[in-house]
């Protein structure tokens, strides 16, 4: 049983990734060609950055302010404190800050899109655009991954500003480092490629996201109605935060391997 | 604008749902084709505008094959051949009026104006020009079973197509209602000369708006003819088991 359920798991595995390769070609050559539905390019846009930036802020104060406090408790054991603002800037800025966005979005947006191409199916809307002879890549999967890949890199920036930001004010109120010191201390630490990292990242990750959730949404058996838009929103979400790791993990190897 | 199946086959999921199904359709006509549930009707319409594929046998619609045809030259066949799905299938994000002008506006490129009185015009000839006032703000949650089916119609009749597929115009409506898009669709056919294919399980309906009617039984064509003919040919087996809600087989009826 167990070894079929890995089959089982290998398969799905690799029927996503042929299928998320064979939406970005599709992606691809609408976006070379301009055929993309404007309007709702500017809409998804919209929704991913505008509508996720709240929680975003959110989240990131939240991170960066409990990262200081972390991170001085511990080093003030060996006398190293003077370290914590830079430790925290590096790790906020080159790791937490993409991967945290990436798995919130995986969460948010990845969901939104499977929920919404998923009804789309069950309730024969995909088809009727077929019947209408409307191009679904053009107006529904083409926007949400341009809006996405786009929108993850800004949001990106927002959590780094915000988690900054939350450990500064942390650091000085409650762990009593001074301004002057934390924030010469921050902008020391941090490299131009530092940034870049977390932008590169932020971009694939949008794209992954968006590509996954989609293609979950496509898929979804239109005869199994409600519960398959549910099975599907799940997929989605799980798909694309493994996908997340991944490529995290990648893009990382990469990054010390052709800077370092 | 003329519709041919030849030797039609169509299997899913490894089953053989449509078996040698040989139909003529002349242009301007009404064909109706009758069935039980899943007998395979709808999958039969979807061939007409390559919805589906066919496993084996030829689909031509204005004398062009549409089973070989590529996904790019099956959009210039989709605008010629409208279809009007059993659950409206109406875009639910979207207005009324949105519905009404998103095909035209992506494929007849008209200014806004035009994109106006054509969504005006469409409600018009299914008989809701009550709506028009309020098209722009109305949901397509928001209108009742009978009206999402006028606005489907509507949708599809805005690119002005020769063939219009309806499948089960009528499901789930009411009575009143039932009779009221049976004209409209009759109504259609035979003032606009759009050739016309409706699948139904509704006999009465049948009757009513086809100029020839087939039975769809278990994957088969079991009767063609006329709404006379058919009439005439209730005590054939075939013909009585389908009007009795019976399954039909060659060595006997079963239930």
């Amino acid at each position: 049983m167990i070894v079929l359920s890995i089959d089982g798991s290998i398969r799905r595995a690799l029927g996503l990734i042929v299928d998320v390769l064979l939406l970005l070609e599709r992606v691809v050559l609408r976006t070379l060609t301009f055929r993309i539905d404007m309007s709702r390019l500017v809409t998804e846009l919209d929704r991913a950055i505008v509508g996720a930036a709240p929680l975003i802020l959110l989240a990131g104060l939240g991170t960066g302010a409990v990262m200081i406090w972390q991170t001085d408790e511990g080093l003030a054991r060996f006398g190293a404190s003077a370290y914590s603002a830079r430790i925290v800037a590096l790790s906020l800025v080159r790791e937490l800050s993409p991967v945290l966005v990436g798995l919130l979005m995986a969460g948010r947006a990845g969901s939104a899109m499977a929920a919404e191409l998923g009804t789309m199916a069950t309730s024969d809307q995909l088809l009727a655009m077929r019947a209408l002879a409307l191009d679904w890549t053009r107006h529904l999967v083409a926007p949400r991954v341009l809006a996405l890949s786009l929108g993850v890199p800004c949001l990106v920036l927002l959590f780094d500003a915000a988690g900054l930001a939350g450990g500064f004010l942390v650091g000085v109120m409650e762990r009593g480092i001074p301004s002057g010191a934390y924030i010469d201390a921050t902008l020391q630490a941090l490299q131009k490629g530092d940034l870049e990292c977390g932008l590169v990242k932020g971009l694939l990750f949008g794209l992954l996201i968006s590509l996954i959730g989609c293609r979950q949404g496509l898929t979804t058996d239109r005869d199994r109605g409600a519960a398959a838009v549910g099975a599907a929103t799940t997929r989605a979400v799980v798909a694309a935060s493994i996908a997340v790791l991944l490529a995290d993990a990648a893009v990382t190897r990469l990054y010390l391997g052709l800077f370092r | 604008m003329e519709i041919s199946l030849e030797s039609l086959q169509v299997s899913v999921g490894g089953r053989t749902q449509i078996r040698g199904v040989d139909l003529e359709i002349g242009s301007g006509h009404a064909q109706v084709i009758l069935g039980a549930s899943g007998a395979g009707k709808s999958l039969l319409l979807k061939c007409i505008n390559g919805l589906v594929r066919p496993s084996a046998g030829r689909v031509l619609v204005g004398g062009e094959r549409v089973d070989q045809m590529a996904e790019s030259r099956l959009g210039a066949l989709r605008r010629q051949v409208g279809y009007v799905f059993q659950y409206s299938a109406l875009f639910d994000s979207m207005s009324v009026f949105d519905n009404l002008i998103w095909a035209p506006r992506e494929h007849l490129r008209l200014p806004a104006s035009e994109l106006r009185e054509l969504a005006e015009r469409s409600l018009v000839r299914v008989g809701l020009s009550e709506l028009i006032p309020r098209m722009c703000d109305v949901m397509p949650v928001s209108l009742s079973g009978g009206m999402a089916k006028r606005v489907a119609l509507a949708r599809a009749l805005a690119l002005e197509p020769d063939v219009l597929l309806h499948d089960e115009p009528t499901s789930g409506l009411d009575p009143a209602s039932t009779t009221a898009i049976g004209d409209l669709v009759r109504e259609l056919n035979r003032e606009g000369g759009i050739t016309t294919v409706v699948v139904t399980h509704d006999v009465e309906l049948a009757c009513r708006i086809g100029d020839h009617i087939s039975i769809l039984g278990d994957g088969e064509l079991v009767f063609q003819g006329t709404p006379g003919q058919l009439k005439a040919a209730r005590d054939r087996p075939e013909v009585r088991c389908y009007l009795e809600g019976k399954s039909y087989s060659e060595g006997g009826e079963s239930s």
